[in-house]
């Protein structure tokens, strides 16, 4: 789900940079009376399982596919999560070669966008539909959305610079949404197993930062990092 | 419970991402293939990056195909200069894979008017083929130009680099802590699945997936209170700062500057007459 360097016309990836230097602004800003410094550790944690769990490959016949956790993502950092993704991609870039530098921006669009959607649809529906079923569709919908996003852009792109009939572009982006339906239940039950166990086991993770312990609100005091009788 | 984690057994492309998530290592960020003694290794990380960059912009917005055989020797050049082994560029420009070859298999059959060659309903379209060119010999070089930069520069020199260049501060430590996590994240998985694996498991997607779930559930939850020790620990040695910002190593006497900052214009140059001739 990676937009590779040379695909795409400048002004697409341009955009992308754009949009990803609006949102991530828009996502590092500090809230009233919330430091987003304190959700840091959270946030380069799952940054770090979103990294590695890019690398399980999981066998979905007649091909294996990896997991995307953007929706897992949205539902444990809120709007953190979007500076999160690029910070993944990054890495993806650096280390697996996935995506390419000139498309980092619109790369973190593509993943970041429904990950936002997801983290909101998670918060909504977690009263009425229960934390499991909340966070299946959060994971369906974040990794339906960047589905739809990721043809889109590219179809888009490619019609944009050549010779494609709207009916071409219309067949080839509904069968290849219709074929990452699979994809979407997978990631969408994934989410769903991982949100449940973290609730039964350490809530606070799922917290988006609200309700941390009070012990990491407070300011950090030197003297109490040291042993006793050497302050 | 006893199932095995399902990584190695599925793909080549798996064990080539798991060999690489493997070799990574937390102080020194990409790995660090060239040779210290050449050029582009010494190039100031700040102009490094700007010069670079802008090639690689330029390289991106080449559109005449009369132009692309000049960025592929450009970024050979580059490469070469680098003093990184050719065989790792084979290798790293294997790695953008499905979603190109996909591309480059498909777009001449599938785009553009003027029929080429026809065999039955199989036709080639010369828009298609010239796109397919496009996109092979601009990936080529971006790819190539990427790999320059983040095999021949530190993770804290490009950060450092990085900041200089207006990226917030909050943003770079997100960087800079993920990259510590990393290798703990990747060494618990590994364990993980090691025990799994002497368990035999076998693997399957009904059963993996819940496996999954609770393994990377257990990861969380095993890192998240480490994490914020570590955290705070950082903060306490670092007043506030999370990143150890460093300046690039060696020594940045006036002429190793100059001259850094002289590539940069001369990257420049080249990135603006790529962009006045080979636009359309």
């Amino acid at each position: 789900m990676h937009i590779s360097d040379g695909i795409l016309p400048v002004p697409f990836w341009l955009g992308g940079y754009g949009l990803t230097a609006v949102i991530t602004a828009h996502s590092l800003r500090r809230p009233e009376g919330r430091d987003p410094r304190r959700q840091l550790p959270k946030a380069a944690l799952l940054t770090a399982a979103f990294f590695v769990a890019s690398s399980i490959y999981l066998p979905l016949p007649p091909t294996s596919v990896h997991l995307l956790l953007n929706g897992l993502m949205g539902v444990m950092l809120g709007a953190l999560a979007y500076p999160a993704i690029l910070v993944g991609l990054f890495f993806q870039v650096a280390t697996f070669g996935h995506g390419g530098l000139t498309t980092l921006g619109i790369n973190a669009a593509i993943i970041g966008i429904p990950a936002l959607l997801a983290g909101a649809l998670f918060r909504v529906g977690r009263c009425r539909l229960g934390i499991g079923f909340s966070a299946f569709w959060a994971g369906a919908v974040g990794v339906g959305l960047a589905v739809l996003l990721f043809y889109a852009v590219l179809l888009v792109a490619l019609s944009g610079s050549g010779t494609l009939s709207p009916e071409a572009e219309h067949l080839a982006l509904s069968s290849l949404v219709v074929a990452h339906i699979p994809l979407m239940v997978v990631e969408g039950m994934f989410t769903g197993w991982v949100v449940l166990f973290l609730q039964r086991v350490q809530p606070e993770l799922l917290s988006d930062g609200e309700s941390l312990p009070q012990v990491l609100a407070e300011p950090v005091d030197p003297t109490s990092a040291l042993p006793p009788g050497r302050s | 419970m006893g199932p095995v984690f399902p990584v190695k057994r599925h793909t080549k492309c798996a064990t080539a991402d798991q060999a690489r998530l493997e070799s990574l290592q937390p102080e020194t960020g990409p790995s660090l293939s060239a040779k210290p003694s050449s050029c582009i290794y010494r190039w100031r990380p700040l102009p490094k990056l700007l010069g670079l960059m802008a090639l690689i912009v330029a390289f991106a917005s080449v559109q005449r195909l009369t132009w692309l055989p000049v960025i592929g020797a450009l970024a050979i050049g580059i490469w070469g200069l680098s003093g990184l082994p050719w065989s790792l560029g084979l290798r790293r420009l294997a790695l953008p894979g499905l979603l190109v070859s996909g591309l480059i298999g498909l777009l001449p059959f599938w785009m553009g008017e003027t029929v080429i060659w026809r065999w039955g309903s199989l036709v080639l379209y010369w828009e298609g083929l010239e796109m397919v060119l496009r996109i092979g010999a601009r990936l080529l070089a971006i790819v190539a130009l990427n790999w320059v930069l983040l095999e021949t520069t530190p993770l804290t020199e490009l950060l450092a680099a990085l900041r200089r260049l207006g990226i917030p501060d909050l943003l770079l430590e997100l960087a800079w802590l993920t990259h510590r996590y990393l290798q703990e994240l990747g060494s618990q998985w590994q364990q993980m699945q090691r025990a799994a694996q002497l368990r035999g498991w076998q693997p399957s997607l009904r059963q993996d997936l819940p496996f999954l779930a609770t393994l990377l559930g257990t990861l969380l939850v095993r890192s998240y209170e480490r994490s914020e020790r570590v955290y705070q620990a950082l903060r306490l040695r670092g007043c506030g700062q999370v990143v150890p910002w460093v300046t690039a190593a060696g020594d940045p006497t006036p002429s190793c500057v100059g001259l850094s900052w002289g590539a940069t214009g001369l990257a420049l140059g080249v990135a603006g007459l790529l962009l006045r001739l080979g636009t359309a």
